[in-house]
């Protein structure tokens, strides 16, 4: 059951690399993790800039804050602590 | 095919008899619409696996609210939590951040509860070679596990 989706490799812009590399800070931040598990955090310039459980909230929050909209926020889920062997 | 690596990651525990043991997961770089969670692959997974509220937060297409197989019915939970089967469009990204791939489809169960510790996670199963035509690959090297898909 091939999906026959065809895969592209697309270039990112500045604005995704940027909220890549936020991203990619936000998930592998001890302190991250240590202050904000369990929450949605919107990393932005390798800050936390908004943060909890209701999605679309922290999302207000992070677009009042950056004056961004909300677009071209990226949004990562902080996992809890002992999720990494919770399905081994 | 390119390949897409992926970022291998090891954690340490320790046994009551004070042996140490490593645990592996490998995780892939995802985008699906502005999130970027925490996705890994399971090679011991049929079916990819996007938990709750993660499934509430990105548009998906209902596939199915039960599933069978020669007839016989076939459980959609995933560790007893209800599921529906769906599908999405997920990205994958480089390691060096500067390039996605995709998009590809992500067929699987969209967890319609929260699991106690895994709540922003996508599972990659093995589905997910299989309707997108990736192949998974793992090396050993001097520096440890390394981990690609080689996307078509």
């Amino acid at each position: 059951m091939n999906a026959n989706k065809v895969s592209r490799c697309v270039p990112m812009t500045h604005d995704e690399i940027q909220r890549s590399l936020d991203a990619d800070w936000a998930k592998s931040d001890p302190e991250v993790e240590r202050q904000f598990a369990g929450q949605w955090v919107v990393p932005f310039e390798r800050r936390i800039v908004a943060h909890g459980i209701d999605l679309a909230k922290v999302l207000q929050e992070a677009e009042r804050l950056t004056f961004l909209p909300q677009k071209r926020l990226v949004v990562c889920g902080v996992p809890l602590p002992d999720s990494w062997l919770a399905d081994a | 095919m390119p390949d897409v690596p992926l970022q291998v990651f090891t954690k340490l525990f320790t046994t009551d008899q004070g042996l140490v043991v490593q645990s592996v997961r490998a995780f892939a770089r995802v985008e699906i619409e502005q999130l970027q969670p925490h996705c890994f692959f399971d090679s011991g997974a049929p079916f990819s696996v996007v938990t709750w509220p993660l499934s509430q937060m990105v548009r998906w297409q209902l596939l199915g609210v039960s599933l069978s197989s020669q007839g016989a019915s076939a459980s959609l939970d995933w560790y007893g939590i209800p599921c529906q089967f769906g599908e999405a469009e997920i990205m994958l990204r480089d390691l060096s951040g500067l390039n996605s791939w995709g998009p590809y489809v992500l067929r699987g169960k969209f967890a319609q509860a929260r699991h106690p510790l895994l709540g922003f996670h996508i599972i990659l199963g093995m589905n997910f070679l299989a309707d997108n035509s990736v192949d998974f690959g793992l090396r050993n090297t001097p520096s440890g596990l390394t981990g690609n898909f080689s996307v078509p």
